[in-house]
Order: C-alpha cells, then structure tokens, then sequence
C-alpha cells in the first residue's frame, strides 16, 4: 500500500507530530488569551472544542507551510516527467500523499482533543454532543490548508511558494481572528462576514454559549470547498483543470458568505442544555445550572444559611440561583427580583482557577450588598467602585457578624479596600440599634440594586450624600 | 560586477527581491490601514522579509559550489549582511510616509538578529528550510508574556522596547552567531 509508505516517509508523521506539540505548548505554556472560568478548554467540552479552534492561529498557517513543502517534492526529486510515462492517472497518486497528509492533520488535532478531554472528563458534570461541529469544522479547515498548500505548490512550484503561503497564512489568521465579544481585530476595515471565513476563533468566557449551527454549516462549507480546490490543484494535469480548481472555492464562498452571521452577537447562542436550572430538594429554593451540577451540593447549605440571614431585611431575595451568563465587561447583568445572583466565575469567589468551596466565603459572597449583583462589567471601574465594594463588605459583615475581605485574594489593593473605606463604616454602623441597622441595609439593597450610588453613605449617615 | 550578477541570478536575487519589496509594502498598507500601527504586523513585516530571502541561501548544489575556486566564507557572510539591509532599509524606506511602525532601534535589532537566525537555519537544515526558523521564533514568541523576567525578554527578544539589554543581546548572538556559522559551514545539502 503506497499510502502506508507515504504515512511513514513524506512529510505527514512529522505535521502530525508538531501540530500536537504546537497546540500543547499553547495551551499548556501560556496562560493566555483563555480566561481561567468555567469556559476554560480543560473545564467543559465546548470550551475544550472552542478553545482548541483558537490554536489553529499557529496550526492552519503551519499546515498550509507543511502541505506546501510537501507539495514541492516532486519538483524537488526531479521526476515529475518519469512519473507521467506511466499510464496511472495522477489523481490515484497524488491521492495517496494527500490521503497521508489529511490522516496526519485530523490525528494531530484528535490528539489535541483527546488530551483536553482526559482532563475534562475529570471536570465536567454535563456531557452532550454540541461541540462536535466545532471540532470537525476545526479538522476540516487543518486537511483544507495542507491540501490548499500542496495544489498551490504543485501550481507553482518554485522553493519561494512554502514561506509565501506560511506568512500569508499566517498574517491572515492574526488579524482575522474571531472574538466573541466584539469580531475581528479587522471589524474597522473588513466586514465581519468575510473575516469569519477564517477558522480561527477565540474560545468562551463561560461555559453557557455554544457556536450557532449557521456559523458552522458555513465554515465547514467553506473549508471543505478549500479542500476539494486543494485536491484539484493537486490532481490536475490539463492547464484547464487547473483554472477550473477555483470553481469549488467560489463557490463555497458564494455559498458561506449569506450563511455567516451578520453580528458578532450572533456567532454564538445560548446552550439551552447547560443553562437548564438543576434545584436542591427542599426550600428555599437553590439552584445551579445543568452545567455546574456537581457544585449543588457545596452550594445548598451555605445557601440556605445566607437566606436565612439575608430574611431579616424587608425586601431582600429569597432564593439563590446560579446566573446563566457571564459577567459582561460593560454594564451588569439583568437583575431577577426576589432572586441571588451567583456567578462561580466572580473574582470574588475564583480568584485563582477554580470557584471556592469555603461555606464561610460562599455565604458572604451572597449576602454582600443584600443580593445584589455588582454594578459593573469586568472591564468598568470608576470612582464609586471601592465605595461599593466596601459598602458591600459592611452589608455581609453587618449579616454575619464579622468584618471579612468578599476576595479570597490576599493582595495589598483589597486589603486596602477593607481597612480604608469598609472598617470606619463598620464601626459606626455595628453600634447603631437593630431596628436602625435593619431600616440602612433595606435602603442600601435598594440603592444597590437600581445602582443609584451612595451606598455607603447610606450605611454610614442614614441617607444618601 | 559580471560575477555578481550571475550569483545574484543563481540564488534567485530578483524573485525573492521582488517578494520582500512586495510583501513590505502590503504588510506596511494593512497594519496602517486602521490608523494605530498593530505591532504583531510590525514585526512580521521583518519575519516575512528574511524568510522570503532564505531560499537564497542555498546554491543550486553544495558540491558544485565548493569546486569553485573562489573564498565563500567572506562572500557567504556578505550575503547574509545584505538580506538585512535590503530587508531593514525596505520598511524604514517606507516607514517615511506616515505613521512608523516601529522604532528605527527596533527594526535593526530585530532584522539583524532574524537573518542571522535565518542563515543558521540555512546552515543547520539547508536553505529549503531555513524559512521555519524565523517563522518558528516568531511563532512561539506570540505567546511569551512581555514581562521584566530576563528570559522572557531573550525569548521575546522581537517584541521588546528599543533598548533592552537581554533583548540587544539574544538578537546580536543570533546574528553574529548566524552569520559567522553559515559563513563557515554554508548551507545544508
């Protein structure tokens, strides 16, 4: 079998062998751009499958590199004019090195995956099938570059092609590349359609999004267009067949461009299976998202306990349910009334990689400003940040008892925080009667949620400034 | 100046000349088509460039270039001075309009030490090759944190502000490293 040979001996073992090492190296190495939440590529498999979509910013330009050194090897030995005395058509021979260098491809980012998925097997509660698409579509755009790389240096097979393709690819993949939070780095310039014909994609924040099935019907469209181009260039030994390579890739966009989403909003929708609410037995009512199941039972007790304490207030939420999106970085989630917010990816609770299981820091974490969620997005932080967070503080403490830091963070700047604004609060406000501690904590919820400000105020003097 | 040419002809001067000028200008018009210079596109202007010049690097044989009775070291080492100064003076040539790039400082650093990391590429795998190795370098630094440690400066020698040691230093052993192995050794069959 002439396949075997070719696994063994052309350029495809060695492709697959680097492809893996790239990915590890990226995705061990570095800590970035992933955010360390519950999207993380070793937590979930969608992230898993979504993050692994963001190495291909290496991996498609070196597999178009590779497809294009090995495309050259004919040229290269010298023999292209013996090989057409023989009467097998050329499509049945370069199908054996293209067959190699795809099996190559797809191992090297099967191994990827299967790597992630040991460690997420680990990890995840909540199995399904939804990242599978990314997954192919990720392997198909790897096979479509090589091939891409391999007709192209058939074409012009001069030594110049490999570095030409390789930077091109490259630069290609870097200005291209997808965030889900705001297109491409080219959104100014280039609409964000055509930049989403690059498969390279920023994973999630949060474990709660999948990618729409439009966005990737048309990418697997589009890469398999690329592919059949690749082959036919490959194959091709009339100067019309040659010309006639375009056609599918034409095509294939003609075809992606109308499917691709408009928006960047629209590149991913909400995992309805993940964000199904799972409830503890019993009341008050606690719940957790399918996705973080296994977190319910850590959850339910310090739970309970918070709303316990937070029933002393008039007006304060009565159950606790997990928020099923992320944080944004601007502006704050919807509030729901009656309910506590908790997000296991708040840098109040995972300040490291993984949420808190501290009962004691759980339960202050949902009593901080009497259930109310933070007024700001990830990225926001302006004057009345600290005094909200402090007043937060003194909330907890006056339900708990005690003055504690809300970050498990041990850094000087939260520190700070505590001793400069929260601590003076707090002494004025413990010596006040109950029925006065009772009537600020239901002026400072209401504040804090419809975000007013002068929360701390509110605490300290009675009324806002 | 007949001697010259041929070599120039031999090692396929013209069409790689032509890439680097061309791929100069495309990479200088898109990383300032948005107004604020992105600076991962300043850096692979340069990438881009010596990598384009790699191939020459090899002749169309290594036996037949030794039989000539001619000394290759000096001529092999002015090969590799020459890709630098094409490829550096190509984008500062151009930086004259509009905003710059990069830092003058900057774009020598990181054109000496690329092209001497490219003629060890040359020496080390031949010049078929030796296009990986700045692709590589440029690569793997994508991903290396811009802090103050020492051996992310070294490792991310490309990226560092104009001026800094560790990273003056990784580029210069690079390239005078390079070049003085390439001239010793040439290229790889």
């Amino acid at each position: 079998m002439v396949i075997r040979t070719e696994l063994r001996r052309s350029a495809a073992p060695w492709a697959a062998v680097l492809i893996v090492g790239i990915a590890a190296v990226l995705l061990f190495a570095f800590s970035g751009p992933w955010w360390k939440g519950g999207g993380a590529w070793n937590r979930e498999w969608t992230g898993l499958a979504r993050w692994e979509r963001n190495t291909l910013v290496l991996l498609w330009p070196f597999a178009v590199g590779v497809g294009a050194l090995q495309g050259l090897r004919d040229h290269r030995s010298g023999m292209a004019e013996l090989l057409t005395t023989t009467p097998r058509p050329r499509w049945r021979r370069t199908a054996q090195t293209a067959g190699a260098m795809a099996i190559a491809m797809a191992v090297g980012y099967l191994v990827i995956f299967a790597i992630g998925a040991v460690q997420v097997a680990g990890n995840a509660s909540y199995f399904h099938w939804g990242w599978t698409p990314v997954l192919l579509v990720g392997m198909l755009s790897l096979i479509g570059a090589a091939w891409l790389g391999m007709g192209i240096a058939c074409l012009v097979p001069s030594v110049l092609t490999p570095p030409l393709l390789a930077v091109g690819a490259l630069a290609v993949a870097m200005v291209t590349r997808i965030s889900p939070d705001g297109g491409s780095s080219l959104s100014g310039s280039v609409p964000d359609r055509i930049a989403w014909l690059s498969p390279v994609q920023d994973g999630p924040d949060e474990a709660f999004t999948s990618v729409t099935g439009s966005m990737n019907l048309a990418q697997g469209l589009w890469f398999l267009a690329i592919a059949v181009t690749g082959f036919l260039l490959l194959a091709a030994t009339r100067v019309a067949t040659k010309l006639l390579a375009v056609v599918p890739m034409l095509v294939g966009a003609a075809v992606a461009l109308p499917l691709l989403p408009a928006t960047a909003a629209q590149v991913q929708e909400v995992d309805q299976g993940a964000v199904a609410l799972v409830c503890a037995e019993g009341t008050p009512r606690v719940c957790v998202t399918n996705v973080h199941k296994e977190f319910l039972e850590t959850l339910v007790q310090p739970a309970r306990e918070a709303l316990a304490l937070l029933a002393k207030v008039p007006g304060a939420p009565t159950s606790v349910e997990e928020a099923t999106t992320g944080q944004p970085l601007y502006g704050r989630r919807p509030v729901v009334p009656g309910v506590v917010q908790i997000d296991f990816d708040d840098f109040d609770l995972a300040s490291g990689e993984r949420t808190t299981t501290d009962p004691d820091r759980l339960r202050r974490y949902l009593v901080a400003g009497v259930g109310t969620p933070t007024c700001y997005g990830r990225m926001e932080m302006d004057e009345n940040y600290m005094s909200l967070r402090a007043a937060s503080a003194v909330s907890a403490a006056a339900l708990t008892g005690e003055l504690k830091p809300l970050s498990g963070s041990s850094s000087a700047y939260f520190r700070n925080e505590l001793e400069t604004l929260a601590r003076p609060a707090w002494e004025s406000f413990r010596v006040l009667p109950a029925a006065e501690q009772i009537a600020r904590l239901s002026a400072m919820r209401v504040a804090a949620e419809t975000c007013r400000g002068g929360t701390l105020e509110i605490l300290t003097n009675g009324v806002a400034r | 100046m007949r001697w010259f040419v041929l070599y120039a002809r031999s090692r396929g001067v013209p069409l790689a000349l032509a890439a680097i000028l061309l791929s100069t200008t495309a990479f200088w018009a898109l990383a300032t088509l948005d107004g604020a210079p992105d600076q991962a596109l300043s850096v692979l202007v340069l990438v881009a460039g010596t990598a384009f010049a790699a191939a020459g690097l090899a002749g169309q044989d290594v036996a037949l270039d030794r039989i000539a009775a001619i000394r290759w070291p000096p001529r092999r080492a002015a090969h590799v001075l020459a890709i630098a100064v094409v490829v550096g003076s190509a984008l500062l040539f151009l930086q004259n309009w509009g905003d710059p790039l990069s830092p003058a400082g900057v774009v020598l650093r990181d054109t000496f030490g690329l092209t001497g990391l490219t003629a060890l590429g040359a020496a080390l795998c031949g010049g078929q090759y030796a296009w990986t190795f700045p692709i590589g370098w440029f690569a793997f630094s994508l991903g290396v944190p811009m802090d103050t440690e020492v051996l992310s400066q070294v490792a991310g020698w490309l990226w560092q502000p104009p001026g800094t040691p560790a990273a003056t230093a990784a580029a210069l052993v690079l390239g005078i490293g390079g070049t003085l192995v390439y001239a010793a050794c040439g290229n790889r069959r």
